[in-house]
């Protein structure tokens, strides 16, 4: 439960791209950091249905054998999917699109086009959706809510009645705003390179999906996160429990990983972003800062696809404190190196936490891939830090762990640690408790 | 652990039952035997749940649990040697992330629906529902089935007069180029069950039969106002035993080693609340609260639903909670003034650290308060589920409407779950039923549901409920009695008042009461706004006569008097004039309404509302 900040290692990591692609590396390569490894080819949009078997006047069984095209192949536009003969004259179907042959139907007879999407381009949409169904209200009839992701042809809302009318998405974005019977819709950046995000050797082809990297790196995992990869320089820019001014923005953070101390106000995230900052990390953030610099909050217990430009790490967590200085000290250590950065958080079994990762150039003989390090047992003598009030963020060490459950000031009976602070003896929930041991 | 079929003797005249849930992180195991005459639970067990690695056989945890009640009970239940006792096995399980079931359907509130609600039923956790009409294009759709790692899938579509089955087979084209893998084992095929038109059934065996294990079963929907679920639950099941079991770690032992089929967890839930509703002819609302989900049980007019709100939860999904009540909507449970600001990082900080628990009164405000609204929006979702099926229409307008036409008559359907009408509210989950003082939860229970009229309320003390459940199939009255004497705590009757409320009412006289018990009456008067607590003993049978004001309903009608006997439970009996339906309170104004109602039904004292009031951060816990 702790953030672990961990000494040199031995690192995985499998990396994939979002639909099939090339991979440009093969195993025993040396990769960077911002080395691409794999590419898309295109990022397939929509599906068409080309009903081939009424075009062609045959029964659908019939279409695989009248079929010129296999699956997967590139058709362009008026090219021939299916050729048969009627009465004694040649018929064929051809696609209406270029794309890809998607999927082919055993028994309706129609071949699916996948229309590649055209990358890098689109603009900031508003659709005047009342106006173009006609309607004084769109109670009932939206089909996207704020934050949907909408891919071209996508319905935006539908009329109700027998033959409804349907406004759709001209874009693949996502909706940021529904206001005044207007939708506004915002194109999203997706990204055809996929990055090593390590420095170090590939280990695994993953075929059409990427690659398996392993580098000798140090990890420092913070509790919470938004924005997926980045990476750039990193910058120890304040003091663990200094907070900055937007005096300390400047344009010597862009590309940069920069550690912005206790905390951040939403003008100096927003400030960060636009001088092109790659990340910030930070102790604390109260949420409103953050949902305000978002826009938008999905499932705050699962980040990552977040559309920003620049990663955010927590180290600590919402309510104010300032950077722990173990975690500090280390990004101290490695100012001025690469930091390759991931805000994912996914905050259920299995969680994933955000990570600030710095790769060595060589590794010691004999590195093996380190152990997942597993949360054990507390015992007596562990020395720990409470997570929790009354006493959150003091630091002790376990003297005894009754093994009956004690009612606590809540009236609650729990398994608790007897702790000796620097200051008292005191009794805390085993539950609000981390081990520093592992956390540093 | 069980080297032979069925160690546990079947015969259905046991004198002990000994049953386990396999939950996704703990394995509870208990026992129920003729104690004095009757029976009832006499020990239980816990241990970690083995599904996962480095064990990867759930019958190293059921093994465990069970030796810890051998060794508080000092009886021989297993061991290579065998039973000392005339023992029943029962077992149910929600380990692995219970059941995942993805649905498909042509219509989203008419086929999709039915398929949902008949997967929820099973006791299913949804991975997605697909439906022709969902906003979704054929990619999004590819996409989602390429993702999924489901049990199976349920696959409905059309009315049984539907002759257009194109988006059907265009779906199995999708499964078909998807190929969704099933989440456990290999080398056996993804099961799938159709449940759409009976036209559609030879083109879904013909498109699929390659590559899935196909199950056709009767129409889920053969008619837009009627429902045939049974059959699609009762396939779910079949295929949960001899499929998903099967290939779930060690759960093949845990099979033969029981006396009856395992059931999902909720199923069992279900069978247990049905038997009561039906035996006492009441609507029943249950809930159960975890970390990440919130299911919503009901027993309406003896029909069992269910709903998983999969985003609403105390920890893992603490955030969500928030930004999907928002702030205002938790702070109005606070009995004392806090910055929007610190309340929402004191929430995210439970989501950043999740298996913490509060260690201040300050801080377990705070959680109840999430609860509530976790509880809150569960049962908005349930309601909105729950719904009567669209109203036959004439052979004209059967002839003149489409089937695109007669989804919209969504409109017209009205929501099943009539707070008048549930008798009975069981609230589960470690917040309810480990809440420090049994007020608590009540106070929550009343807060999150709103209940109009009589409501008694429990709460499952220890999650029994999947226990009983499985039980009830053997022996129901056994189930029944252990369930009322062990299971419930009955926190106590409860009489709500309703009707449209503003705040320039509050202090206005509201109902008169009067209770009468053996020994005593008790009258009084309260004004909108009040909660009243009478102290009457636990089990003591009462006379209750409530007179509401002539704009006031307490069930009856406007204005018309309730009288009813009623049973106290552990509080007493509970008289919320608090009302429901207000038009706008201020947020101060709500603010006092809580604290009021904590300290009058005793959940808290002034003392601990005033030190809650200052905040978390003293040191009053220290041990010097």
């Amino acid at each position: 439960m702790g953030v672990k900040v961990l000494r040199p290692q031995i690192i995985e990591r499998v990396r994939l791209l979002p639909y099939h692609g090339h991979v440009d590396v093969e195993v025993g390569d040396v990769v960077t950091e911002a080395q691409s490894i794999a590419h898309l080819d295109y990022v397939p949009a929509t599906m068409q249905r080309v009903n081939v078997a009424k075009d062609l006047v045959i029964d659908p069984v019939e279409l695989r054998q009248k079929l010129l095209k296999q699956d997967g192949e590139f058709v362009k536009r008026g090219e021939t999917l299916a050729a048969s003969y009627l009465l004694g004259e040649r018929v064929c179907s051809v696609t209406p699109i270029d794309g890809y042959i998607g999927m082919v139907s055993r028994r309706l007879g129609q071949v699916y086009i996948r229309q590649p999407l055209p990358l890098g381009i689109g603009q900031r949409t508003e659709i005047d959706v009342s106006q173009e169904l006609g309607v004084t209200s769109l109670r009932g009839l939206l089909k996207v809510t704020e934050g949907t992701r909408v891919m071209p042809g996508q319905a935006i809302a539908a009329t109700i009645g027998v033959k409804p009318k349907v406004i759709t998405s001209p874009l693949f974005g996502q909706v940021t705003s529904i206001s005044g019977g207007k939708v506004t819709i915002e194109p999203l950046r997706v990204k055809t390179e996929l990055r090593a995000y390590l420095r170090g050797k590939v280990t695994e082809v993953l075929p059409r999906q990427g690659a398996v990297i392993k580098a000798y790196a140090h990890l420092v995992q913070g509790q919470y996160g938004v924005g997926g990869e980045s990476g750039g320089e990193l910058l120890v820019a304040a003091e663990p429990s200094e907070q900055l001014s937007l005096n300390h923005v400047s344009d010597t953070w862009r590309g940069k990983v920069v550690v912005a101390g206790q905390t951040a106000s939403l003008e100096l995230l927003q400030a960060a972003a636009s001088v092109g900052c790659s990340g910030l990390v930070v102790g604390h953030l109260h949420f409103e800062t953050l949902r305000s610099y978002l826009g938008e909050m999905g499932t705050p217990g699962l980040t990552g696809n977040e559309d920003t430009k620049m990663t955010l790490i927590l180290t600590e967590r919402f309510t104010p404190t300032s950077m722990r200085q173990a975690t500090w000290n280390r990004l101290r250590e490695l100012n001025g190196r690469y930091a390759s950065v991931n805000g994912t958080t996914h905050i259920r079994a299995g969680v994933v936490r955000p990570e600030i990762v710095v790769c060595e150039s060589t590794w010691p003989e004999g590195s093996q891939l380190a152990e997942e390090i597993s949360i054990t047992e507390l015992k007596v003598g562990d020395e720990v830090r409470i997570v929790r009030k009354p006493y959150r963020d003091h630091r002790g060490v376990v003297l005894e762990l009754p093994s009956e459950r004690q009612q606590i000031v809540t009236g609650s009976s729990v398994q608790v640690a007897v702790i000796a602070t620097a200051e008292q003896r005191i009794t805390v929930p085993v539950s609000n408790l981390v081990k520093v041991r592992e956390e540093v | 652990m069980v080297s032979s079929a069925n160690r546990w003797s079947v015969s259905y005249s046991m004198q002990k039952y000994l049953i386990v849930d396999v939950g996704s992180t703990t394995t509870k195991a208990l026992l129920i035997e003729q104690n004095n005459g009757g029976w009832g639970l006499t020990f239980r067990g816990e241990a970690a749940t083995t599904v996962e690695a480095p064990y990867e056989d759930v019958m190293v945890g059921v093994r465990r649990a069970i030796n810890n009640i051998e060794r508080l009970s000092g009886l021989r239940l297993l061991g290579d040697a065998g039973s000392d006792e005339d023992v029943c096995f029962l077992a149910t399980s929600s380990a692995g992330g219970g059941l995942q079931v993805l649905v498909c359907g042509l219509s989203r509130y008419v086929t999709a629906e039915s398929a949902e609600k008949a997967a929820l039923g099973a006791g299913a956790i949804l991975m997605d529902v697909i439906a022709a009409d969902d906003g979704r294009n054929l990619l999004s759709h590819l996409e989602a089935l390429r993702q999924a790692r489901p049990d199976m899938v349920l696959l409905a579509g059309g009315i049984d007069t539907a002759t257009n089955v194109d988006f059907m087979v265009e779906f199995c084209d999708l499964l078909n180029s998807a190929k969704p893998r099933p989440r456990f084992g290999t080398g056996y095929s993804l099961p799938i069950i159709y449940a759409g038109c009976p036209n559609g059934a030879p083109l879904a065996e013909d498109t699929l039969s390659d590559e899935f294990a196909l199950h056709v079963i009767p129409n889920i929907r053969p008619e837009l106002d009627i429902e045939n679920l049974k059959p699609a639950r009762e396939a779910i099941h079949e295929l949960f035993l001899s499929h998903v079991m099967a290939q779930a770690p060690g759960y093949a032992s845990l099979k033969e080693a029981t006396t009856a089929p395992i059931l999902p967890t909720p199923v069992a839930v279900g069978k247990i609340m049905t038997q009561l509703a039906q035996r006492d002819g009441i609507d029943i609302l249950g809930a159960d609260i975890g970390g990440a989900t919130t299911d919503i049980f009901s027993v309406i007019d003896g029909n069992f639903n269910r709903t998983v709100s999969a985003n609403l939860g105390m920890s893992y999904s603490a955030g969500n909670v928030l930004v999907s009540a928002g702030i205002g909507k938790i702070m109005r449970w606070l009995p004392f003034p806090m910055s929007e600001q610190e309340l929402a990082d004191e929430i995210l900080d439970k989501l950043v650290y999740p298996t913490t628990v509060p260690a201040t009164i300050h801080d377990l405000l705070i959680e109840q308060a999430l609860a509530r609204e976790a509880l809150r929006l569960s049962a908005i979702h349930h309601t909105s589920l729950i719904k009567t099926l669209p109203k036959e229409r004439s052979l004209l307008q059967k002839a003149l409407s489409s089937q695109i036409s007669n989804v919209n008559t969504r409109g017209e359907r009205q929501q099943m779950l009539d707070m008048r009408r549930v008798e009975l509210l069981i609230g589960s989950g470690g917040v309810l039923s480990h809440a420090p003082r049994r007020a608590q939860a009540a106070a929550m229970l009343l807060d999150a549901f709103q209940p109009k009229g009589y409501t008694y309320l429990a709460v499952d003390s220890i999650f029994m409920m999947p226990h009983l459940g499985v039980l009830s199939e053997l022996k129901p009255d056994i189930a029944l009695h252990v369930l009322e004497q062990d299971c419930f705590i009955p926190l106590g009757p409860s009489f709500s008042l309703f009707g449209n409320s503003r705040q320039e009412q509050l202090g206005q006289p509201a109902l008169t009461y009067s209770i009468s018990s053996m020994d005593k009456t008790l009258y009084g008067t309260m004004s909108l706004g009040e909660a009243s607590l009478l102290p009457i003993a636990s089990g003591e049978n009462c006379r209750v006569r409530l007179e509401p004001a002539a704009s006031f309903d307490l069930g009856a009608g406007l204005g018309r008097t309730v009288e009813r006997e009623a049973t106290a439970g552990l509080l007493g009996i509970v008289i919320d004039a608090r009302g429901r339906d207000w038009a706008d309170l201020d947020l101060t104004v709500e603010q006092g309404l809580t604290a009021h109602t904590l300290r009058t039904l005793g959940a808290y004292t002034d003392e601990e509302l005033q030190q809650a009031a200052l905040g978390g951060e003293s040191l009053e816990t220290a041990d010097h």
